[in-house]
């Protein structure tokens, strides 16, 4: 439960803060007529620059026609492409590796402690594999 | 003979009727939002010469976005949504700009100095709330709005709304009490 005490001392700071908020402006606009005026103004101003838009994206369009073109030409190739059976296709290349029993001790390297027998047991059993 | 009662408010009335061609009717929503309006921009923007701007630019938009207003819709969060989409690019056009004349230059004038002085601190205090926060706070306070309203003027939902509310409140509480 809330302390009562605090809620007293809270209080008036809020308010006193949203009274703050409600006022009105400390320095007032223009008068009705000015800004009506000015507004007027802009919207006549504005009217023009808005119909802009639709001339203009005609490039645009262009544009992005020919991108889906092309982006819809390409993925069909990427996905449908095989190889050439007459090209000559890159060698294999087999790279060596350590034998197996070498591996395990490389690895026990790695552990301390890593129980001798156990490691001798494992080697058996992957030459016998 | 009374009136029929208008759903939603005379204002979506007034601005579907502007949507028509009506500038009478705009001229009457010009003289009902403007003050309002820039009180919301006033404490956004700590600046009176800005607040007039976005005012101006604001119900510009309004007039051009007439024909797309929903009448089922509140008119007020209506008006704040495109408010707060004109205030973030405002915001984004000045953080692209030197920072040096934007607080001090603009600090609204209060005639004494103990009200200057509490002028000050409430004003620090706001401008330590991120917009969203802010925004939600001003328009539940100063403008009144209902949650519903705040919620759909921000494009957020009803709870989300007042946590921004709640969390304004969070910052802005032990400022203010610290120093008053």
């Amino acid at each position: 439960m809330k302390d009562p005490k605090q809620n007293q001392r809270k209080a008036p700071a809020t308010e006193v803060f949203d009274q703050w908020l409600r006022e009105d402006a400390a320095n007032p606009p223009s008068d009705l007529q000015s800004f009506q005026e000015r507004l007027s103004a802009r919207i006549a101003g504005t009217a023009p620059q808005q119909r802009q838009p639709e001339r203009k994206p005609w490039g645009r369009r262009a544009l992005a026609v020919a991108a889906s073109l092309i982006f819809l030409a390409i993925i069909p190739m990427l996905f449908f492409a095989k190889p050439n059976p007459e090209e000559p296709q890159p060698p294999h290349v087999v790279e060596s590796s350590p034998p197996l029993n070498e591996e395990i001790y490389l690895i026990a390297d790695l552990f301390e402690g890593f129980d001798q027998a156990l490691l001798s047991d494992l080697t058996e059993l992957l030459e016998t594999l | 003979m009374s009136e029929p009662i208008v759903f939603p408010d005379e204002s979506g009335r007034l601005l579907e009727r502007t949507a028509q061609g009506d500038k009478a009717a705009f001229d009457k929503l010009v003289a009902r939002w403007r003050l309002p309006l820039f009180r919301f921009f006033e404490k956004s923007l700590y600046s009176s010469a800005d607040a007039e701007e976005l005012c101006l630019q604001t119900l510009t938009k309004l007039y051009f976005k007439a024909a797309q207003y929903e009448a089922t819709r509140p008119f007020p969060a209506y008006l704040f949504r495109v408010a707060r989409n004109e205030l973030i690019s405002h915001y984004r056009h000045k953080q692209s700009l030197p920072k040096t004349s934007e607080y001090s230059d603009h600090r609204p004038a209060a005639p004494s100095s103990n009200l200057r002085e509490i002028n000050e601190l409430f004003t620090d205090a706001l401008r330590q709330v991120d917009e969203i926060n802010r925004t939600a706070l001003l328009l539940h306070v100063q403008q009144g709005l209902a949650y519903e309203e705040i919620a759909e003027a921000l494009e957020i939902s009803l709870s989300a709304a007042k946590a921004r509310i709640r969390r304004a409140r969070e910052i802005i509480k032990p400022l203010v009490k610290a120093n008053l």
